[in-house]
């Protein structure tokens, strides 16, 4: 049932037994109205007839007497007063009418009501006419001038009569008297049983509404306070609280309201208490500002940075805590299209005065309209990352300083290596221009031998000499033509009569280390020509633009590196002929792969092991600052 | 050399290196009077006369190397510059050193020519023999 029809039956219960109340108290009164009306229409005027019959009764019986007494008198006193006892008599006949009339009233009046007694008017009635007979009986003796004897009998009876017919008014008047008090006894029956029922039903009404609003509470007050509860629950945090209410009113609609609604907020919010769990358990300091700048909350993480409780910091100014008050000077836009967030490496005062490196990113929040609401700000202690980034930059300056020395010592032993070798040389030289003569050709052979031997370390120590020199060395930079290049450095080295060295047209033209790349080119080719074994030899140089470098090819037709030695052939000293077969120092390609990773490049070897080799190489169009330096 | 009497000072730590020097003077012939410092100071004692009696007469021509002990080539060129008495020297810098830095700084002293000591005995004979041409091509004061 639902709330306004419920709502209706309750008040309509209540509305039938105030009008039940007010109906019992209505009849109460309308029966006492009767009662009290047939008391004024019936008993009042009852009594008054009576009384008018005894009053008009009574006159005969007076004048009658003061007639006989003075007729009496004038006998007495010869014949005076004559006009006395007419005028008595005319009283008594006066006085006849009325009590005709009287009895006739009040005869009318008894006949409305029913007595126990109803002989009771006859005996009034009857009385009356004896009293009347009685008193014509007299007047008639006494005119006729009856002795006294005659007439005091006469007079004795009609005293008895009066006696009979004053006992009879009286008892008819008792009657009344009794009717009387019957009617009130009645009224105050009725008063008193009209009080009893009033209170009667208004005390089950009184019932009755008590077990209504129970039964209310029940259906209002109960879903109610479930829905009270719940909602106390969501907002406390336990958004997926639900009521168990199955009425069918419209409570029992805004229950199933309220549980759809607490349904979608556990699905689609997070609590309060949920963000705060996650914000205490992270390791960053989180702090919220108002638009103001001033502290609005901080969490664990921050206090603990900081050094400060929360209390003592919520509603004081944020720059009290992060970049001294400039922090505006040091952010920079995290993005370039997040124009509300902004981050940037400062430092933490803390409540001791010391300081902690920290990187803070901020974001500005901001309402439906956009009007900034405050501003949260993330910071992330870097204290570990700095000193790691210090550590680093520390291994880096001693690496570079170690790469530094070993150039340095490689450079410093084969230039102080040379000079024995030197001494060893012309010393060879000398004894055999000493013993000019004296020498056999064994001899001579061994001295060439020597010799041969000094011009290979000779050779192998330039070879480490020019090593070290990359990057020890600056270089510089200049605009030249890659074709110029290599027409110049396939002219400055012998090539056999049948080999054939083929060079791209389309050499590009390069702002780089010239020197360096000179090198690249006249080790590439020079190794091209020299290991390859056959009469028709042919070196084919080109290049491929590969976007912000140029890949350049060295293909010869010679007998290729088996696979196994394409890493070999880069090591320092590394040949794969002996060295008494074809003079090399194998430093060669060393320092062709050292030149090129140097500038920025990589180079790999191509090869099948038979087919010949192609070794390919990466220049950058642009060299970046450490590069060029 | 077509002059004889110009004395030339060699200044050089390494006695293999001044002996090399020595012969292939002998062999392209020169027959100037040659003496021989072993570093800088040593050099710079015997061209003043500082407690050794001075070469006379005063060398026009120096060869010098560079690595020496105590004082080297550069620092040796820098004080003969500085001497009023000696800066008009001819000097060629005969050295192992191929460092640009020890070039350039040479040349800004003023030096007639850089040479780097071959290790073929051959070779050093055709760089001398080229000295001596061009000794005998200029005029010295």
């Amino acid at each position: 049932m639902r709330i306004g029809p419920k709502l209706t039956l309750s008040f309509s219960v209540v509305a039938c037994l105030v009008i039940v109340v007010g109906s019992v108290g209505l009849r109460a009164a309308l029966d006492t109205k009767e009662s009290l009306m047939e008391l004024a229409d019936n008993s009042y005027p009852t009594v008054a007839a009576l009384e008018d019959v005894r009053f008009y009764g009574l006159r005969i019986v007076t004048s009658t007497m003061e007639y006989i007494f003075l007729k009496s008198e004038q006998e007495a006193a010869s014949g005076a007063g004559d006009s006395q006892d007419e005028a008595e008599l005319e009283l008594r006949e006066n006085a006849i009418e009325p009590l005709n009339q009287s009895l006739d009233r009040y005869v009318d009046m008894v006949a409305t009501h029913v007595h126990e007694e109803q002989n009771i008017e006859e005996e009034v009635v009857n009385a009356a006419a004896l009293l009347g007979k009685g008193s014509s009986i007299l007047i008639a003796l006494k005119e006729a001038g009856e002795s006294g004897e005659e007439i005091l009998e006469a007079k004795e009876r009609f005293e008895n009569t009066e006696q009979v017919f004053l006992v009879a008014i009286e008892r008819a008047l008792k009657l009344e008297n009794e009717e009387v008090q019957e009617v009130k006894n009645e009224v105050v029956d009725q008063v008193d049983q009209a009080i009893a029922i009033t209170l009667g039903v208004a005390l089950g009404g009184f019932i009755v509404a008590f077990i209504l609003r129970s039964a209310m509470a029940r259906s209002l007050s109960k879903p109610i306070q479930a829905l009270e509860h719940a909602a106390t629950a969501i907002g406390n945090g336990n958004l997926a609280t639900q009521v168990n209410i199955d009425s069918k009113d419209e409570l029992g609609v805004l229950a199933g309201a309220f549980n759809r609604m607490s349904r979608e907020l556990s699905s689609t919010t997070v609590s309060r208490d949920y963000v705060e769990n996650i914000l205490k358990s992270i390791a960053d300091a989180l702090i919220v500002c108002d638009a103001n700048g001033n502290i609005t909350e901080l969490n664990k993480s921050a206090e603990a940075m900081l050094g400060y409780d929360a209390g003592e910091l919520i509603g004081t100014t944020v720059g009290r805590i992060i970049g001294g008050g400039s922090l505006a000077e040091v952010l920079t836009p995290a993005s370039p299209d997040a124009a509300n967030s902004a981050r940037a490496e400062t430092r933490f005062q803390r409540k001791d005065g010391g300081s902690l490196p920290v990187e803070v990113s901020m974001a500005t929040l901001s309402d439906i309209e956009n009007a900034p609401t405050g501003t949260v700000y993330i910071a992330q202690d870097i204290s570990e990352r700095l000193r790691s980034q210090q550590a680093i930059a520390t291994k880096n300056e001693e690496l570079a300083r170690t790469n530094k020395e070993l150039d340095q010592f490689a450079y410093v032993v084969s230039h102080d290596l040379k000079a024995p070798l030197r001494a060893i040389s012309n010393l060879a030289e000398w004894i055999e221009e000493d013993l000019e003569g004296k020498i056999d050709d064994d001899i001579r052979k061994q001295l060439d031998l020597l010799r041969g031997r000094v011009n290979r370390m000779d050779s192998l120590i330039n070879g480490v000499l020019e090593y070290s020199r990359i990057g020890r060395v600056a270089i510089d930079t200049n605009e030249f033509d890659v074709r110029e290049l290599l027409d110049e450095v396939v002219d400055s080295m012998p090539v056999p009569e049948g080999c054939v060295i083929d060079i791209g047209d389309n050499m590009p033209h390069l702002s780089a280390p010239r020197v360096h790349l000179s090198q690249v080119f006249a080790n590439l080719v020079s190794n091209a020509i020299k290991y390859c074994g056959r009469e028709d030899g042919h070196v084919d140089i080109s290049v491929s633009d590969g976007g912000d470098s140029y890949e350049f090819a060295v293909k010869d037709n010679g007998p290729g590196i088996a696979p196994e030695f394409h890493e070999k052939v880069f090591g320092i000293f590394q040949t794969l002929e002996a060295r008494d077969k074809v003079e090399s120092t194998g430093v060669g390609l060393t320092l062709v792969k050292k030149i090129v990773e140097e500038c920025g490049g990589r180079i790999v070897v191509e090869s099948d092991g038979e087919n010949g080799t192609t070794f390919k190489f990466t220049w950058l169009k642009q060299l970046t600052e450490r590069q060029a330096a | 050399m077509k002059d004889s009497s110009i004395s030339i000072l060699l200044v050089e730590d390494d006695d293999v290196d001044a002996m090399n020097v020595k012969r292939a003077f002998k062999k392209v012939n020169i027959n100037n009077p040659l003496h021989v410092a072993g570093n800088g100071i040593e050099a710079l004692r015997m061209l003043r006369g500082e407690g050794v009696e001075p070469i006379t007469p005063t060398p026009k021509i120096i060869l010098l190397d560079i690595n020496m002990p105590r004082m080297n080539g550069i620092e040796f060129l820098k004080e003969l510059r500085a001497d009023p008495e000696l800066k008009a020297a001819s000097v060629v810098v005969l050295t192992t050193s191929n460092e640009e830095r020890d070039k350039v700084a040479a040349y800004d002293f003023n030096v007639a020519g850089y040479i780097l000591k071959p290790v073929d005995p051959q070779k050093f004979i055709e760089a001398v023999t080229a000295l001596e041409v061009y000794w005998n091509l200029i005029e010295l004061p």
